[in-house]
């Protein structure tokens, strides 16, 4: 009961202060964009061309879709995916456009692969001052070829989203010599997250050939979306939580309004867990609007129910724990909402600095190996250990920091991954599956909880012994 | 039974000593005044007892257990004296969140809060919020606050700081009740009058030490002097007075008499009912709470003293005729 007088005063004071009905405000006009949003399913030709590179400088869509979190598995594959050209799709199986029925596609290796080594054509050339030179003659390597065109399918293979039936040579019957190759698929209940679909707006009013520029796989372009209303729509929330909370304990030490606290029959410590946990509460009561929003009007209007995102509420609500713990700490020991602010927002920053740094080289060190394996294969010399950034002292002493910081940052990945993995895929167990980081989530929680803990105590024990 | 209970109690904030060696006694029932300068250990004291400062040596007890503890925290009521109520509450709905942290049932509190503001006087503004609120009214409201759960003793520091003359009438009406009904009240004031008219016993408190303890009565009675008025137009034989031995002196419209070592007031009375003369008012002559307090503090000369010059009647000669005048009634 005191902690729900607690949170009801906590929620009376963010009330008054007009910054939660700002939020508020804020929360519902995001949930009406997204309201007013449509998703039109497109062709199976066009769904399927996602599978191929535009030009030789682009991967192909579905690649960038179901690698994104793989950035050093992309630079693995070397280009090789701009050898291949959809030429035809066939319906083999159910209805025309559907994502319930089976295809085949007709596809023309005539495509210059992008990078070393794999195979492909080489054009005529004419050398000035020679007349032309003797044009040479494709090397075709049909096993290669299959192989490689298998690698633009295997990943949504390996997820679920379709079966690779067969993929077999045709015939030369143009007489050019540019191979072919029949890729039976086959679909899956999974085939619709991979769907292109075009988006509209003011509810299907306006569906103009512009929206066809963010036409892309379902689960990718619901991703995308979800991605930035979070990505923006929780710093916002966090900023504006910051603001609001750091005026609830310099406000209950006020001078005249602590005394009347104190005297009431509730510990120390246990006012100022209520007096947190209140903060926290009504965070998880905004974020838990603002997100249960937006995934119910996406749902709705998308048939895409990404029950899982709706761990980003506890998610957002933890990673903004850390933050509150640090700011009832310096609101306890300065009794100032300019200093809670501030300091609090310092510690966002750098908190937010240790993450970004230690993700970068994350990914260095990935992009290393990827280069140490590709010499490997090519018969070079591997970087010498001192020359690599992955052996210095520098990469050390980040990793150490990181470990022993609270990790803000590795939540916000984790909130990444969740939306991603259950947009794409419905099931957050194959979370794994899009994870490929050198880190336990479980210790990125647990070195927060500890350090909630640190600054919850302080500041406790500051409360405790202070005579007001 | 001792309400509160404190012996040898000392306190420190760094190198002050704010409270040196405090021992009071508050008796059940008793309305207590506890009255020094700024500074004198008064607000430590309550705070002290309240649980609010902690780090004291000697032994503070308050209804028996020892002060501060969460438990006697919630039979006790506290009005601190600058007290800042959350402005975005309603008289209402503050008096709601004092009382939920009190333990005070929903039902229960639906119940009381409208009486309780009513009581205060301010029951037709109860849902406006604080901020609207003039002081009086919020000091209302604080000793509102301070009832809402029903407390066995009432902590009051300065109760009726900006508050009205009716405002104080009031509330001293309401203290005055309370007390009838059985509750405790201790009440920190500058307002010595205040203090004087409400009391039962009162200490004075001087740096952190305790100068002077006891009933108001008692402190300020000024033994041996008593004060004689007659019937209208009689005249006071103020030469045959001096005559039977005592020291005889015109004060305003009245006039004192000193009796000296084992004199006695009642040759006086006989000589002026034999001379046909009719006793109007005869008091033993009492020094303000005022005098006492300045008199306490070093200054020596009675406020009475004080404003003869200024041909004024002063403030506390009011309050002192207010007594008697109650007492007659």
């Amino acid at each position: 009961m005191k902690y729900l007088a607690i949170l009801k005063d906590s929620l009376r004071e963010a009330w008054d202060s007009w910054v939660l009905l700002g939020l508020l405000a804020l929360s519902s006009l995001v949930i009406l964009f997204a309201a007013q949003l449509s998703f039109k399913p497109q062709t199976a030709e066009k769904t399927m061309r996602y599978f191929f590179a535009q030009n030789m400088f682009q991967q192909p869509v579905m690649t960038e879709a179901l690698n994104s979190r793989k950035p050093e598995k992309i630079l693995g594959m070397r280009g090789n995916w701009s050898r291949f050209r959809l030429e035809k799709v066939e319906l083999t199986r159910g209805e025309p456009d559907s994502p319930l029925s089976d295809y085949a596609l007709i596809v023309a290796a005539d495509g210059r692969g992008f990078g070393m080594g794999g195979n492909f054509i080489v054009p005529a050339i004419e050398v000035q001052g020679k007349g032309p030179v003797e044009k040479k003659k494709p090397v075709v390597d049909t096993k290669a070829d299959i192989a490689q065109l298998r690698t633009l399918f295997e990943d949504a293979e390996e997820i679920g989203y379709i079966k690779i039936d067969a993929i077999e040579p045709i015939a030369d019957d143009d007489g050019k010599g540019v191979p072919r190759y029949r890729v039976n698929l086959l679909s899956t209940p999974n085939t619709y997250r991979i769907w292109g679909t075009e988006p509209g707006v003011l509810f299907g009013l306006f569906t103009h050939e512009f929206f066809e520029i963010f036409a892309e796989p379902l689960g990718w372009r619901m991703y995308k979306l979800a991605q930035y209303i979070i990505a923006v729509g929780s710093w916002i929330a966090v900023l504006f939580g910051i603001v609001i909370t750091s005026f609830f304990i310099p406000n209950m030490l006020r001078k005249g309004t602590i005394d009347l606290l104190l005297v009431k029959p509730i510990s120390r410590w246990l006012l100022l867990t209520y007096k947190f946990l209140g903060g926290l509460t009504f965070i998880f009561l905004t974020t838990g609007y603002a997100i249960g929003g937006v995934w119910l009007v996406l749902g709705l209007r998308s048939g895409l129910w990404a029950n899982g995102a709706l761990l980003l509420i506890p998610s957002i609500t933890f990673f903004f724990a850390i933050l509150y713990a640090v700011s009832t700490f310096v609101g306890v020991v300065t009794r100032s909402v300019v200093a809670s602010i501030l300091l609090t927002i310092g510690a966002w920053v750098a908190f937010f600095g240790i993450g970004m740094v230690y993700r970068g080289i994350d990914l260095l060190e990935k992009l290393e190996k990827v280069e140490a394996d590709r010499k490997e294969v090519d018969g070079q010399q591997p970087k010498l250990a001192e020359e690599r950034w992955a052996g210095g002292w520098t990469f050390t002493t980040i990793k150490v920091i990181h470990a022993i910081s609270p990790r803000t940052e590795d939540l916000n990945q984790l909130n990444d991954l969740i939306v991603y993995t259950d947009f794409m895929t419905g099931n957050l167990g194959n979370m794994n599956k899009f994870d490929n980081s050198n880190r336990s989530w479980w210790d990125s929680l647990l070195v927060s909880c500890i350090w909630i803990g640190i600054f919850l105590g302080l500041a406790s024990a500051w409360f405790y012994w202070k005579d007001y | 039974m001792a309400v509160v209970e404190t012996i040898d109690l000392q306190k420190r904030y760094g190198s002050i000593k704010a409270l040196a060696g405090v021992t009071l006694n508050v008796k059940e029932g008793e309305i207590y005044g506890l009255l020094g300068q700024n500074g004198a250990g008064k607000t430590t004291l309550i705070k002290v007892l309240l649980g609010i400062n902690g780090g004291w040596q000697g032994d503070a007890r308050l209804l028996g257990e020892r002060a501060g503890t969460p438990h006697v925290r919630s039979r006790v009521g506290y009005l601190p004296e600058d007290h800042n109520f959350p402005d975005y509450h309603t008289g209402y709905s503050l008096l709601d969140f004092y009382g939920e942290l009190l333990g005070v049932a929903g039902a229960e509190r639906r119940k009381r809060i409208p009486k309780i503001l009513e009581q205060v006087g301010i029951a037709d503004r109860m849902h406006y919020k604080i901020r609207t609120y003039s002081k009086g009214m919020k000091q209302r409201v604080g000793i509102g606050q301070a009832l809402m759960h029903n407390p066995e003793v009432i902590f009051l520091d300065e109760p009726t700081d900006g508050v009205d003359p009716v405002g104080r009438r009031d509330i001293r009406g309401l203290l005055l009740d309370l007390k009838k009904r059985g509750s405790t009240i201790f009440i920190n004031s500058h307002l010595l009058g205040e203090v004087e008219l409400i009391c039962d016993r009162v200490a004075i408190l001087r740096k952190g030490t305790m100068l002077r303890e006891g009933s108001v009565a008692a402190l300020t009675r000024q033994k041996g002097r008593f004060l004689i008025g007659l019937a209208p137009g009689q005249v006071f034989p103020i030469a045959e007075v001096r005559n039977l031995g005592y020291d005889a002196n015109p004060l305003d419209d009245r006039w004192e008499v000193h009796l000296l070592e084992d004199q006695s007031i009642d040759p006086v009375v006989d000589y002026l009912r034999a001379q046909g003369l009719h006793l109007r008012h005869l008091v033993e002559k009492r020094q303000s709470l005022e005098d006492l307090f300045l008199e306490t503090h070093g200054d020596k000369t009675p406020d009475r003293e004080r404003n003869r010059g200024r041909g004024e009647q002063s403030e506390n000669i009011k309050v002192l005729d207010a007594i008697e005048e109650e007492r007659r009634t």
